[in-house]
């Protein structure tokens, strides 16, 4: 089937085989606009998502939805576009980002966050689109967002990026860009294609001069019932009261 | 003697860090962080060139003593080759 979203500021007209992935874009659709860019998927391109998430278990409709996202995420390079593993909440027209590999705990505190600060809400939980424009970065929501399926289509403007970890407490403390580079390419979509990696290396280099970084050290009991929100409160004030100096 | 690994460099708090393009089959996955001499060691490993060619590169390009730079050298190599990056 054939059809238009609007994701990250620009139209893409999807030709799928499985209409799996135009049922999650749902509220991304768009009517008889001009694309931007067109993406085509294939039986080959399902075959080789298939590979990579090593299970026959997994639909064709659900891999086909992998494709078009990773061909989405390989087109919008070209402007200055890149995708990031990580859980992303907005505070007005600002966000930040918690990232960290899955298990640690990004999603637990997202929850924290939309119990405890009645104004938070969930621009992408799990893979967000972000643009670098200058001296700002901008992060988008979009229909990949996580099992959670968390997302508001939107864009806001990104400001910290936390790097989450496991601990006995909950602790957060400002980091410079050189402590983060390892824990960023490690949680940055990284194309095979070697043009398209030298170009997301440097809009990371980009990236890493509009936002701050923090690292965070949390304390996930794993049933959200017994936390309270202390961590969810320690990042909101340490995150946008550095926000609000700027 | 080359680099396994294409990478490509960025200027970050005024360090240079060089990060592999092509890590997919191979073990390094790290970023390298590098003062301006390591730097120009890693550009002339992106070519099959030998010890004795990037020693002479240097000497060209910077004041130094041969002994010195020799050295430098040979340390930098050996730490390239013990972390898999150089063949």
């Amino acid at each position: 089937m054939v059809f238009q979203i609007g994701i990250a500021g620009k139209i893409m007209e999807l030709h799928t085989l499985y209409d799996w992935t135009f049922q999650m874009c749902r509220a991304y659709i768009v009517e008889k606009a001009q694309p931007d860019y067109v993406v085509k998927t294939s039986l080959t391109d399902i075959e080789f998502e298939r590979l990579q998430e090593g299970s026959d278990v997994q639909s064709d409709g659900y891999l086909e939805s992998l494709a078009v996202y990773r061909k989405i995420s390989e087109a919008l390079l070209e402007d200055q576009t890149f995708l990031m593993h990580g859980s992303v909440i907005g505070i007005g027209d600002q966000a930040v980002m918690f990232t960290a590999p899955s298990g640690t705990g990004k999603t637990t505190l997202t929850q924290l966050w939309q119990r405890h600060i009645p104004e938070a809400y969930v621009v992408n939980g799990d893979k967000p689109l972000l643009r670098v424009d200058g001296e700002k970065t901008y992060v988008y929501g979009t229909p990949w967002c996580g099992k959670e399926n968390e997302n508001t289509n939107c864009s806001a403007v990104l400001k910290a990026i936390c790097f989450l970890k496991r601990g006995d407490s909950n602790s957060i403390r400002k980091i410079n860009a050189m402590q983060s580079v390892s824990m960023l390419m490690g949680q940055i979509y990284r194309p095979k294609d070697q043009e398209k990696m030298r170009k997301t290396v440097k809009l990371m280099s980009d990236l890493m001069k509009t936002v701050e970084f923090y690292h965070m050290t949390f304390q996930n009991y794993e049933d959200l019932l017994l936390m309270d929100g202390e961590a969810a409160l320690l990042s909101y004030q340490t995150l946008f009261s550095i926000y609000q100096e700027r | 003697m080359k680099c396994k690994y294409v990478f490509e460099k960025m200027e970050i708090d005024d360090q240079i860090m060089a990060v592999p393009l092509n890590t997919e089959n191979e073990e390094f996955h790290g970023v390298l962080r590098l003062n301006e001499t390591a730097a120009a060691i890693i550009d002339l490993l992106q070519e099959e060139t030998t010890e004795e060619d990037i020693i002479e590169n240097l000497l060209k390009a910077y004041e130094g003593d041969r002994n010195e730079i020799t050295s430098y050298v040979q340390a930098c190599l050996e730490q390239l080759k013990e972390a898999g990056i150089v063949e």
